[in-house]
């Protein structure tokens, strides 16, 4: 079920209300049957892969903690990870390694061809996957005692709010709420209602507006457009991205805090940090501490305990590639980011370059970082790494010419370079949201809209809602469209 | 909680009785007319004149109400989807035409209008019946619900098998107009309407040819000369991305079997059959052509099927076949009534009889 959905706008209060009408004791079996019928909206049958995952991390678990040698936690651990991954693999990478291996083959000359698997890729297996990990290696290193609870323990990887894309949680913070008693609380359903429209507005009035642009340059062949129409999209792109996925984080933790439950922040205005290294702590933080905390630093530890940060950037952001798709042009921009990560590292104590920055304008920094970022989302968006190279030599090409057509005034010509194919209004739409995303970000100083709107007068407040509302409505594209980080 | 529940209510209550008072009142594709626009419009129709700013309504209720009106059987007949709606008399070159084409149209739009026609007892004497590769396709459409009974009615004439799922769509309708009272994207759409009300009252402009969005006196409709350069680029792009993502996913020889029945009921009542391949615009043709493996198979079934049922094949899908180009589009799949002029002419297979 899709959060900008009116089937959501039923399912998401009925649950809720009912929740709270449901005596403690069974709100784990209601909220369980929710998140059933929430993923079962999308693919029925892969609720099976699901159930798979829970079993087995369930008994793992258990099993882990009733073991008194080290050496066989271990090799419990090792056997449900390698189960997790397994799946993962299967459903995710094994069609992309088989495509490579039947390419090399090809190549080679060599006889034989690996089969492709005509398997989709299930809803969210990416999320709930390293979500059911993170228990796992908590309970081995003796960090959490494993939830003998099934139901609760099913619930700590269905919950409906964060069930297809996050935020990943750690079991420390969401099991222990579960058992809880929660009672109705009205400021946290207050909270929970600003950052469900707030999200909501970022997905449907944002997103799927500069989706309408970036989709049209990316739907084309890659010779089709070049200049001014690549750079609207190369800019357009990593605004709907963020709109789009934390619109999605957002409406999550608010439908959890609703019923009274703290999921993690997922972003903190990551829109507005001065380098790149503020963009990665306040960027899907619960993917990049997931990294940190269960790859690099074991890796770390055990095998390179002398290397510096340098080796922890390279494994989390190549990792988070890997991760996001079974393509090269996410592995590319995993190790694009990497790169630059470990540049920016490497220079900022340096003193030529701090003199540079010290002098730069707040603004100016921002967009030199966002520059390089930018252009790093070139190789996300694009379905094919030539096609992504192409993107990046085209986008340079014809501008002056262009800037003269527009110029001209005449209206094919601004249509299809300016707007894209879409019409004047979406254009000054698009923009005139980026500018008050930007302006909005901006308050919220590294917090999100709810630490920042209850600073203002009741007036403000009411005023704002009623905006908020009005704005949904009236400039809302309400085409039924997915969230980007569902095909991971 | 009641702190809570009522500044929801506080909050929504007045959004929703505006965007409902807005939807019921200006309402641009007559959901709630009653029925009204709909007579209007086929009294203009049934007088033999024309309009000028004919808007979105219930087409299928529009065409049930004029085959009801006319006196006379007509001699020839179109059906298909929107895009055969532009086909008119002139350019069958018949006198007594009526275009039965509804926009998105699938099998059971041509079952319940062939059944309007019978129990009204005004079948033609020849069919032209589109062959548009969609039609063979599961359809997602339900329009055809609004003339159901027909549909039932057909059904047994044609001795094709009852739907159990159709059951399901009974409160079609009702949902229907539920949907639309509160939908944000009506709303959207009614204040563009009520922006531009002039150029959207229905006109009975007699026997002049409408110069805006029109119905003609034989049921075909015209599309203004400005139409052609709005939003054409807007939707060939949009339908490209379309095409390549959901356009003929599936080909199910079931519907091939039900378009076979019905045109062995149109044999078995002495009507002579066309079946139309309409093109579809050049760049969409190029990606359908190249990208999808389906197109191919649905090209050939159709060609197949037009030989084995001994029904004369007209048209293409092809543009370059016609020789078309691209400003006879209005989007990837219409073309404009040139376009049509010189497709028609293409026999793609010529019937024995």
């Amino acid at each position: 079920m899709l959060f900008n959905s009116v089937e959501f706008a039923f399912f998401f209060p009925i649950v809720t209300v009912l929740f709270f009408l449901t005596p403690h004791k069974l709100r784990w079996l209601l909220l369980l049957m929710a998140s059933c019928v929430f993923y079962m909206y999308f693919q029925p049958i892969y609720i099976l892969v699901l159930a798979l995952i829970i079993v087995i991390d369930y008994i793992v678990g258990i099993q882990i903690e009733k073991q008194e040698s080290k050496k066989k936690k271990q090799a419990i651990l090792i056997f449900s990870i390698l189960a997790n991954l397994g799946v993962l693999f299967i459903f995710k990478y094994f069609n992309f390694l088989a495509h490579n291996i039947n390419y090399a083959i090809d190549v080679l000359k060599v006889e034989g061809r690996v089969p492709i698997l005509n398997v989709l890729l299930p809803i969210g297996l990416s999320f709930h996957t390293l979500q059911a990990m993170s228990y796992t290696i908590e309970v081995s290193r003796g960090k959490f005692k494993a939830e003998k609870h099934f139901g609760i323990y099913a619930l700590y990887v269905m919950f409906y709010p964060q069930l297809v894309a996050g935020p990943i949680e750690r079991p420390q913070n969401i099991i222990p709420q579960f058992h809880e008693k929660k009672y109705f609380n009205y400021h946290n359903a207050k909270i929970g209602m600003i950052l469900i429209a707030w999200g909501l507005i970022k997905k449907v009035v944002i997103a799927d507006r500069l989706g309408g642009f970036v989709n049209q340059v990316h739907s084309m062949p890659s010779d089709y457009y070049t200049g001014i129409p690549l750079i609207i999209s190369y800019i357009a792109f990593p605004f709907q991205i963020y709109c789009d996925f934390s619109g999605y984080s957002d409406i999550a933790i608010g439908c959890a805090k609703v019923m009274g439950y703290d999921l993690m922040a997922n972003f903190k205005t990551p829109i507005l940090q001065k380098n790149i290294n503020k963009f990665w702590a306040t960027w899907h933080i619960s993917l990049t501490s997931w990294f940190r905390d269960y790859a690099y630093l074991p890796i770390r530890k055990k095998w390179f305990p002398k290397t510096g940060i340098w080796l922890s950037i390279f494994v989390v952001l190549v990792l988070s590639g890997i991760w996001h798709g079974a393509d090269w042009t996410y592995i590319i921009w995993g190790l694009m980011n990497a790169i630059l990560v470990i540049i920016y590292n490497s220079l900022k104590h340096k003193k030529y370059f701090t003199a540079i920055t010290n002098r730069m304008n707040t603004w100016v920094s921002i967009c030199v970082t966002y520059a390089f970022i930018f252009y790093t989302l070139i190789f996300f968006r694009s379905s094919s790494v030539i096609k992504a190279f192409q993107f990046s030599i085209n986008m340079f090409k014809n501008i002056g010419s262009q800037i003269q057509l527009i110029l001209k005034n005449e209206h094919s010509e601004r249509l299809n370079l300016l707007y894209i194919k879409q019409s004047f209004l979406d254009f000054t739409l698009g923009i005139l949201s980026i500018i008050l995303l930007i302006y909005f970000e901006s308050k919220f100083k590294n917090n999100n809209i709810d630490s920042w709107i209850f600073t203002k007068s009741k007036r403000f407040r009411w005023t704002f809602y009623y905006s908020l509302l009005a704005i949904f409505i009236v400039f809302g594209v309400f085409k039924k469209s997915e969230f980007i980080y569902f095909q991971f | 909680m009641k702190k809570f529940f009522l500044n929801t209510f506080y909050l929504i209550i007045p959004f929703a009785l505006i965007i409902a008072f807005v939807n019921i009142s200006v309402d641009p594709a007559n959901f709630f007319s009653n029925e009204k626009y709909e007579t209007e419009a086929a009294a203009i129709v049934l007088k033999g004149n024309n309009i000028e700013n004919f808007n979105t309504c219930d087409e299928r209720i529009l065409l049930q109400k004029i085959i009801l009106g006319i006196k006379v059987a007509p001699e020839t007949i179109v059906i298909g989807t929107s895009r055969s709606l532009e086909i008119s008399g002139d350019i069958i070159e018949k006198k007594n035409f009526l275009n039965c084409s509804v926009s998105h149209a699938n099998l059971n739009d041509f079952i319940a209008i062939l059944g309007m026609l019978d129990s009204l007892k005004k079948l033609p004497k020849e069919i032209y019946i589109e062959s548009s590769p969609t039609l063979i396709n599961p359809s997602t459409t339900d329009e055809w619900l609004s003339i159901y009974e027909f549909y039932e009615y057909g059904l047994s004439k044609m001795n094709i098998e009852y739907d159990s799922k159709v059951k399901n769509s009974f409160y079609y309708l009702a949902i229907q107009q539920l949907n639309a009272i509160f939908s944000f994207a009506y709303f959207q759409k009614s204040i563009t309407f009520l922006k531009k009300k002039k150029e959207n009252t229905i006109l009975d402009i007699g026997k002049n040819i409408p110069k805006n969005f029109g119905k003609m006196y034989d049921g075909s409709i015209t599309y203004p000369s400005s139409y052609m350069n709005s939003d054409t680029l807007k939707a060939i792009a949009d339908a490209e991305v379309y095409i390549k993502k959901s356009f003929l996913n599936e080909f199910d020889y079931k519907y091939l079997n039900i378009l076979k029945k019905i045109i062995d009921y149109l044999k078995n009542n002495n009507i002579k059959i066309y079946m139309l391949n309409l093109p579809i615009q050049q760049d969409c043709y190029k990606i359908i052509a190249k990208e999808n493996k389906l197109f191919g198979e649905i090209k050939n079934g159709t060609d197949e099927f037009a030989k084995k049922e001994n029904v004369t094949l007209l048209g293409t899908f092809n543009p370059f076949e016609a020789n078309l180009n691209r400003s006879q589009f209005y989007d990837p799949l219409h073309c404009n009534k040139e376009a049509l002029k010189s497709v028609l002419k293409i026999v793609q297979y010529q019937a024995k009889n």
